[in-house]
């Protein structure tokens, strides 16, 4: 993070209404300006997010997701547009961002995160949003974000409902403490709504802002529940798993 | 004593509920009630919930009131408890 970022005359203007908010003020805008953050995938979930954290005012985003735009992403995907099918999707997303705020640095990787890109993606940022619709890739980062002690917000959706949750090296449990093996039945093809995935990416952006501006109580340790069906909202606790191979080894 | 079982994304398709109630004649574990509901609601509910060995599969989350129960902790179900079960969810 570069939190000694100063703001210029027309960044103070565009984020006046945030600066407002309080414990947040020009340091919390500097702070933002400073940071970095992976966004694996930026489809319905990750899109939202990165909108989000894009409006916001974060300095650098890095947008990692493989592939062309298909008519069938347009319910959700709401970076794109209808003339872009077929194009690759992180451009469509990058084109989107910079329109919003082009303040904002935003490099593409036309990949999704895997084995031989892990390790460079998460080093290269302070913060990994995790929004991928396969478990593989989200213990992947999870892994190698506390391997390399970086905060990691993991979003997920399925028809109705969504979950988020904060992992903190160190002060909190990881993904693979509340999945400790890939879940067996879950598929790729998942039952979804744009306007219930757009939602729990701007509750993932909203911890993000939290963590890298350092405001209010992020969900560690904590599995916010969501059912948009019958609109209730909880947050259930979770512990470290003593024998966690991911995070075991570490205090605290 | 009576408790509430909640599923919850998946898990509430494959039972055909999302929400029942159990009456206990005896005390036991979430794990141990969760894994008999499981026999209750046909084949898709008892793929999903259990392994091959019949155990209850550790990517299911179980949490009563607003807490994880791991089978650890060896908690045993007061009336009036409820639970929630949870599927492995990752849309994005």
């Amino acid at each position: 993070m570069r939190p000694d970022e100063p703001l210029s005359d027309e960044e103070r203007t565009r984020y006046e209404w945030q600066l407002r908010v309080t414990d947040f003020g020009e340091a919390g805008q500097r702070r933002l300006k400073g940071a970095s953050v992976l966004v694996s995938r930026c489809g319905g979930v990750g899109g939202a997010l990165a909108y989000q954290l894009a409006a916001a005012g974060v300095g650098r985003l890095v947008i990692a997701h493989a592939g062309a735009l298909r008519l069938d992403d347009l319910n959700r995907q709401l970076l794109m547009s209808t003339d872009g099918v077929g194009e690759p999707r992180v451009d469509l997303a990058a084109r989107r961002l910079h329109a919003l705020n082009p303040h904002v640095a935003v490099e593409t990787v036309a990949e999704n995160v895997s084995e031989a890109n892990v390790e460079r993606l998460v080093r290269e940022v302070d913060l990994v949003a995790s929004c991928a619709p396969l478990f593989a890739e989200r213990l992947r980062m999870n892994g190698e974000a506390v391997r390399q002690g970086k905060p990691l917000i993991d979003c997920a959706m399925y028809e109705l409902e969504g979950q988020v949750t904060t992992v903190v090296p160190g002060r909190s449990p990881c993904l693979a403490c509340l999945y400790p093996s890939e879940p067996p039945h879950w598929k790729r093809a998942f039952p979804v709504f744009g306007a219930v995935a757009g939602t729990v990416g701007c509750l993932g952006a909203v911890e993000a802002i939290k963590l890298l501006a350092g405001l209010g109580e992020p969900l560690l340790g904590r599995l916010l529940l969501c059912d948009l069906g019958d609109m209730t909202f909880r947050t259930a606790t979770f512990r470290r798993r003593p024998d966690c191979p991911v995070c075991g080894h570490l205090r605290g | 004593m009576n408790v509430s079982i909640r599923y919850m994304a998946q898990l509430k398709h494959a039972a055909g509920v999302a929400r029942e109630q159990a009456t206990l004649d005896a005390a036991c574990s979430p794990h141990e009630l969760v894994t008999r509901r499981a026999a209750c609601h046909g084949e898709a509910l008892h793929r999903l919930l259990l392994d091959g060995a019949g155990r209850l599969h550790p990517t299911i989350l179980l949490f009563v009131g607003d807490e994880q129960a791991t089978p650890a902790a060896g908690y045993l179900l007061k009336d009036g408890d409820q639970i929630t079960v949870l599927a492995p969810i990752a849309g994005g």
